[in-house]
Parts: C-alpha cells; sequence; structure tokens
C-alpha cells in the first residue's frame, strides 16, 4: 500500500456456482488516470468493475479504496467515495432528465457546502442533455438517456467531493448506446474528471477508442488479466488475435495510437492480406 | 375532476413547475375534506354545516350538547366513520405507494406481500373459530377479536414472505431480489387463501355471511377506541413511509443503481415492507380489506403531480383518502338506508381503471 489513493483489486476471484468468472486477479488504478476493461464477451469486465465498486464481494481477495476494504464500507460511504454508471441504466422512470440528475445529490449531508442545483446543471451541461432537461426520461431515445444517467453520475461525484469523497468514477460501456459525436462527448467529461485527480475506470469494448482515451488497458481473458499498460504495448496484433481468435490488425495513427481492425470477411472469400502495425495516414480521430 | 383531466392532458412533454405541483397537493386535501365534510353532514338525516361545527366545538370544549341527536349521529355515527375512511385510505394509498416503488411495478399494492391475505386468515379465523378459540376471553375482548386477528394475521403473513425471500436469497447468494420476494409473496397468499377456503367449507350459515360481508370491508362497524388505534398505527406507518421518499426515488432506478447511490437496499426493502403492512394491516383489522385503493390511488397521484415521491406520497395519501370518502359518501347516498359494502363502489372505481393501465401500460406509455 504505497499508495493509499489506489483503486485496488487484490488477488480476487469470483464465481457463481460451479461457473468462475474471475480467478486471481490484481489490479490497481491511480488518481488522475484513466483505465480501461477491455476483452471478450465474458471475460470479466463488468465482473471486476462491480468488485471494485463495493457491488460484488469477491469469493476470495479484497477490493480496496485507498487503503479501506470496500466491504467495510456502508453503502452511503461507498456512494460519497464512488459513483457507477450501469451498462443498462433504468428505462422506465416519471422522472424529468433534471429530476433523474438530482437524484445524484442523495448521498450530500445536509450540511455540507452542496449547491445541488449549481452541480446539476453543470452535470446536464457536461453530459450534453441541457436542452432534454425539462424533458421526460421515458421520452428519450436510448442514447440520451444513457446521457441523463451520466449526468446523475456526475452529480453524484460532486456531492461525494463536497462530502470529502469522490474519488473514483466507474463506467460500464458508457459509448454503447452513443452516436461518434456523443461518446466524444461522454468520454471527455470522464476525462476531465481524471484530470481533477480522480479515478476513473471504464469497461470498453471498442479498443480503439480505448486506445484513445485510456492511459492504461486492463485485457481480460477467461476471468484473469491477460496483460495490463499503456495501450500502444498492450493492443498488439499477436496478442489480440490469440485472445479474441480472429485476426485482428493493428494499426497506428499519425500520433502512433493503435487503431484496432479486425480482419474477417463475412463472406468464404474474405480478403485476408492485409499489412499489419503499419502507419496509416489518415483516421478520424477522437 | 378537471384537475385530474389537466394533470392526464400534461402526461405528454410538458413538464409540471414544483410549485405548480404542490399546489395541486393542496387542492387534493382540499377536496378530501370536502368529502369529509359532506360524509358528516349527508346520510338518511342530513345535517348542516352549522349544526356540525356546533357539535365539534361543544365536544372540544366539553360543554353540554344543544342538539343531542345532530351530536349523537355526528359523534357516533358519522365522524368515526369519516376518520377512519379517510386514515385507512391514506394509509392504504402510501402502502400502495411504496410497493410500487418498491417492486418497481405500477401494478403492484399491499397485497403484493401477504398484508390483505394474512389480515383475511385472520379475521375469517376469528369468525369462524373465535367460539372455540375465545371461549375463555375476557367479554370485553370478543368484539375485539376480528380487528386484532386481522392485523397479527397480516403481520405475520408479511414477517413470512420477508423471511422466506430471505432465507431463498441468503440461499442462492444473491442479495435479496424483489423478484424472490414477490414469488414467496405469491405463494403465501396461495396457502392463506387455501386456509380462508378450508374455514369457509366448514362455517355455518350465519359465519358465512359475517365473513362475507368483512371481506368486502365497511366503515360503519368501528367504535372510538379501536378506530384510535388504527388512526395511530396508521400515522405512525405513513411517516416512516414518507420519510423514505429519497430512497423510493432512487429503488425506482433498479436496486444496482440504487445500491451505487448510497441507498442500503435490503435495509430500505425491510422498512418499506414492515411500514406498508402496518400502516396496511390496522385498516384492514378495523375496516376490512377496502380493495383498489392501494393500487388506484398511488396512480392517480402519479399522474397529478409526477414521480418524485417527495410530492408523490403526500399527493397519494390525499388522493386515498378522498377515495374512500368519496366511495364511503356514494354507497351511503345511492340507496338510503341501505348501506353496500364499500368494497364494491372501490372496486367499480378501481378495476375499470386497473384495465385502463393495462391497457396503456400495453401501449408502452404507463405511469
Amino acid at each position: 500500500m504505497r499508495d493509499r489513493a489506489l483503486l485496488e483489486a487484490r488477488d480476487v476471484s469470483l464465481s457463481f456456482g460451479a461457473a468462475t468468472v474471475l480467478q486471481g486477479v490484481s489490479l490497481a488504478a491511480r488518481p488522475g488516470e484513466v483505465l480501461a476493461l477491455c476483452g471478450p464477451n465474458g471475460a470479466g469486465k463488468s465482473s471486476l468493475l462491480s468488485i471494485l465498486s463495493g457491488e460484488q464481494r469477491p469469493r476470495r481477495g479484497d477490493a480496496r479504496l485507498g487503503g479501506t476494504d470496500l466491504a467495510s464500507l456502508s453503502p452511503l460511504a461507498l456512494a460519497r467515495r464512488r459513483v457507477v454508471l450501469e451498462q443498462h441504466p433504468a428505462i422506465d422512470v416519471a422522472f424529468t432528465v433534471r429530476e433523474l440528475a438530482a437524484l445524484g445529490a442523495a448521498p450530500a449531508g445536509f450540511d455540507a457546502a452542496f449547491e445541488e442545483q449549481a452541480a446539476v446543471d453543470e452535470a446536464l451541461e457536461q453530459a450534453g442533455v441541457e436542452t432534454l432537461a425539462d424533458r421526460a426520461v421515458r421520452t428519450l431515445s436510448g442514447g440520451e438517456r444513457h446521457r441523463a444517467h451520466f449526468a446523475r453520475v456526475l452529480v453524484q461525484l460532486a456531492a461525494g467531493r463536497a462530502e470529502g469523497g469522490g474519488e473514483a468514477m466507474l463506467l460500464d460501456e458508457p459509448t454503447a448506446s452513443l452516436d461518434l459525436a456523443h461518446q466524444a462527448t461522454v468520454l471527455r467529461a470522464a476525462r476531465a474528471v481524471a484530470a481533477e485527480g480522480a479515478i476513473v475506470v471504464v469497461v470498453l469494448h471498442d479498443l480503439s477508442l480505448a486506445a484513445a482515451f485510456a492511459d492504461r488497458i486492463a485485457l481480460l481473458a477467461d476471468g484473469a488479466l491477460d496483460a495490463v499498460g499503456a495501450p500502444a504495448d498492450v493492443l498488439t496484433s499477436a496478442r489480440l488475435s490469440a485472445l479474441y481468435g480472429v485476426d485482428i490488425a493493428v494499426e497506428r495513427d499519425a500520433s502512433g495510437r493503435p487503431l484496432v481492425r479486425p480482419v474477417f470477411s463475412l463472406f468464404e472469400n474474405g480478403d485476408q492480406n492485409v499489412h499489419r502495425d503499419e502507419p496509416v495516414q489518415s483516421r478520424q480521430r477522437l | 375532476m378537471s384537475v385530474a383531466r389537466r394533470a392526464v392532458s400534461s402526461l405528454g412533454a410538458k413538464p409540471w413547475l414544483s410549485g405548480e405541483r404542490s399546489v395541486i397537493v393542496v387542492v387534493l386535501g382540499v377536496v378530501a375534506a370536502l368529502f369529509g365534510i359532506a360524509g358528516a353532514l349527508l346520510g338518511p338525516v342530513s345535517l348542516s354545516l352549522e349544526q356540525l361545527s356546533t357539535t365539534i366545538l361543544e365536544a372540544a370544549t366539553g360543554a353540554e350538547p344543544s342538539d343531542p341527536v345532530a351530536t349523537a349521529i355526528l359523534l357516533h355515527v358519522r365522524i368515526p366513520r369519516v376518520v377512519l375512511g379517510a386514515f385507512v385510505g391514506a394509509g392504504l394509498a402510501l402502502a400502495g405507494c411504496a410497493m410500487q416503488g418498491l417492486f418497481r411495478n405500477p401494478l403492484a399494492d399491499p397485497g403484493l406481500i401477504g398484508v390483505a391475505a394474512g389480515a383475511t386468515v385472520g379475521a375469517v379465523t376469528a369468525i369462524v373459530l373465535g367460539g372455540l378459540l375465545f371461549a375463555e376471553a375476557p367479554a370485553g375482548f370478543r368484539p375485539y377479536a376480528t380487528p386484532v386477528m386481522a392485523f397479527f394475521g397480516a403481520a405475520l403473513v408479511t414477517a413470512l414472505v420477508f423471511q422466506i425471500a430471505k432465507v431463498a436469497s441468503d440461499h442462492t447468494g444473491q442479495t435479496g431480489s424483489v423478484a424472490t420476494l414477490l414469488l414467496a409473496g405469491v405463494a403465501l397468499q396461495a396457502i392463506a387463501f387455501a386456509l380462508v377456503g378450508a374455514l369457509i367449507y366448514i362455517s355455518d350459515d350465519q359465519q358465512l355471511r359475517d365473513l362475507t360481508f368483512w371481506t368486502m370491508g365497511g366503515l360503519g362497524g368501528a367504535d372510538w377506541p379501536s378506530i384510535a388505534v388504527a388512526v395511530a398505527l396508521i400515522t405512525i406507518a405513513c411517516l416512516a413511509l414518507t420519510s423514505r421518499a429519497r430512497a423510493l426515488d432512487l429503488l425506482l432506478l433498479g436496486e444496482r443503481a440504487a445500491f451505487c447511490s448510497g441507498v442500503d437496499v435490503a435495509r430500505e426493502k425491510r422498512i418499506l415492507g414492515a411500514f406498508a403492512a402496518l400502516g396496511v394491516a390496522a385498516g384492514v383489522a378495523v375496516a376490512g380489506p377496502i380493495g383498489f385503493i392501494g393500487l388506484v390511488a398511488p396512480h392517480m397521484a402519479r399522474l397529478m403531480v409526477g414521480g418524485s415521491h417527495a410530492l408523490l406520497m403526500p399527493a397519494a395519501a390525499l388522493t386515498g383518502a378522498a377515495l374512500v370518502l368519496g366511495a364511503d359518501l356514494a354507497i351511503r347516498t345511492v340507496t338510503p338506508p341501505a348501506e353496500p359494502p364499500i368494497g364494491l363502489a372501490t372496486s367499480l372505481i378501481g378495476g375499470p381503471f386497473f384495465l385502463w393501465l393495462l391497457i396503456r401500460r400495453r401501449g408502452g406509455r404507463h405511469a
């Protein structure tokens, strides 16, 4: 425990009945860093996230935030220290977007110097839903709704900060239902949170997006940690091809960031002749 | 019902400012109060507002009644009835509100956790087997056997539902899911109604008539002592449930999101279940199971003031009170001096409303 502000999983294992979901995973995220959890379906990304958020208790090992075992914290104490955005947040809630975002203020104490109204306004803007503030949540599209919940989580982070917490933000597939522009909106907001010194852990499927957005990537496979490190080191064609079981090309953009591209055809005689690890000149950048 | 119409028409995109919503709560309070006053004045003997105010003033100051007949009717028949109706309605509505929030299901009502089933078993047991069970009991207890047994039946079955759900979820390693609670409630309800069926089978004609009327509810039979107990218990339940407004808001986001937002889900579930059961059981014990209020009142309130529980709960309580008082008024004035059971009126309001809700829900726009 050299750095007391870490969010860490220490040798955690998790199983449901006979199915082992995680096995001996140790991973630590640092303040100010964005750590992406990547890997194939069923690799244990969401399970690891739920352990890091204190929702699940590992069968073995423990999860700690700033040196404190998450299992020893009450739900309220946890809510003040970390916020979580689920992959599938509630659809059918009888609130407006503003009311939903304001629910994030729940962990704030009565005497805290927390300006709920200001925090809500700021979060709505950061999540790009300020024009939807008075719309009923159930009338929104999937992506709009997701951003409304993201605003709620940002408010909770601010409320947690007012209570001396707000240390970590955990996002499960925050971009899955978003268009390209709004992916950028949400990820920029998450980066801003990290820039203010919080820990950001995010589950992402899109490896190129992860490479562009995260400081480090943890690759999970079959419930174990396959690799962790800077995107350029972790995302190699050989490793990804072995991990996902399909040919995957890793190219580099002008700044050297990995761009991950599967090389498979949906047709029998697909063209497999792709030059790997080769820089490309013009690529859309986040 | 222009308020309701305005509320329904505002369901679309136009949001209600919270100031306007607060006005609606006040309007609901006025409507409930008007029904209550009408309930005190109307009946086989019509009384005037002046007689009502004089009687209340005299009773409050302990003065000799100047109009003994009106005083007797008001103090011993109509005011107890109105007070009981208002509190039973509020208790049922708030319990329904809490259950709809907890189960995140607009069709949920307190019946789901076995309250009504337990109360029915208790009451029917007292009616059918009372002669045997309470043969040794002091004579003063006999009139209270049915409400007391109904209350303990409700408490017992609700406790069983929660305990079984807890054991089941401990067994599966999941933190007590709402689905387990729901299924435990369904199973215990089936068992409870089998017991009721057995008791009906062995009952004689008079008992059968008594228990049939009991199951349809009624505000007429209660005296002040039992009303006072019911009012006290319902008040405690209402205050406790209302204090959980924020947790209920967060529970609407799902158990996971609620937990991540700082709600101790298992604890809230116990608190909500216990006080919903208390609020319903206390009312059912004295007035019988009055159907549909727990389902309908929270919905009407939600259409008027929106989903946020801080405003929804007072609105639902007032709506429940107004509905019960209105239904009681209706059954007493339709065929005086005959008095059909109040359950007929509430079911006639509630049944069609429930169907309307189902159809709207199928359209994917449910409240």
